[in-house]
């Protein structure tokens, strides 16, 4: 599972953006109980939802 | 004693690189040095260019993540070891760096880097009479 997560504000501090994901993957596991992979993305990178937001998608693939 | 540094988040699919240079290159800015370090999720794209504040606002304005930060330039004579001797005093005084490249410019070595302590590293470049550039002056070099 990943988890994208868009930056409020960027910092060019590789230390501080690595623990930002660890942080993130801990709470996400201690929530959910599985660990996703976090993936940091830029702000504006996700795209924006009107109406009911779509947070999940399902990239299975379904065998008939 | 600084100079300001653009760095850039780069996500790792193909165009951002090409869409922060053809920015630039509308708005006329000059690149005067540049890296990339990355992981597997993303990269760092930090620059030096000729108006530092002008290039971040194109990039704010065009929606692409960026800050301005401050590092220190050093000024050194075009010979091997100059950097090795710079960067021996520096980290003699137990100030670790945080990341550091370099380039030539005007005929002179610039090395450029982030310390984890500004102010001890600001003493030894005093103590230490080390040439540093400010915004200015490296543009008069380039």
């Amino acid at each position: 599972m990943t988890v994208e997560v868009e930056l409020k504000e960027f910092c060019d501090d590789y230390p501080r953006l690595q623990a930002l994901t660890k942080e993130i993957t801990r709470r996400l596991k201690d929530e959910i109980l599985l660990t996703p992979v976090v993936k940091l993305v830029p702000k504006g990178a996700l795209p924006q939802q009107e109406g009911k937001a779509v947070r999940v998608k399902d990239l299975r693939k379904t065998l008939i | 004693m600084t100079v300001h540094q653009i760095a850039i988040f780069v996500e790792n699919k193909s165009g951002t690189l090409l869409q922060v240079l053809d920015l630039f290159k509308e708005s006329r800015i000059q690149l005067i040095a540049s890296t990339i370090s990355d992981t597997v999720e993303y990269g760092i794209y930090r620059i030096i260019c000729s108006e530092p504040m002008r290039a971040f606002e194109v990039l704010k304005s065009a929606g692409i993540s960026a800050s301005v930060s401050e590092v220190f330039a050093l000024v050194l004579d075009n010979r091997p070891g100059r950097a090795a001797d710079a960067l021996r005093w520096i980290t003699g005084e137990g100030i670790g760096i945080s990341y550091l490249y370099s380039f030539l410019l005007g005929g002179k070595g610039i090395l450029v880097f982030r310390t984890d302590d500004a102010g001890r590293t600001k003493e030894v470049i005093r103590l230490r009479r080390l040439g540093v550039l400010d915004d200015a002056g490296l543009l008069a070099l380039a």
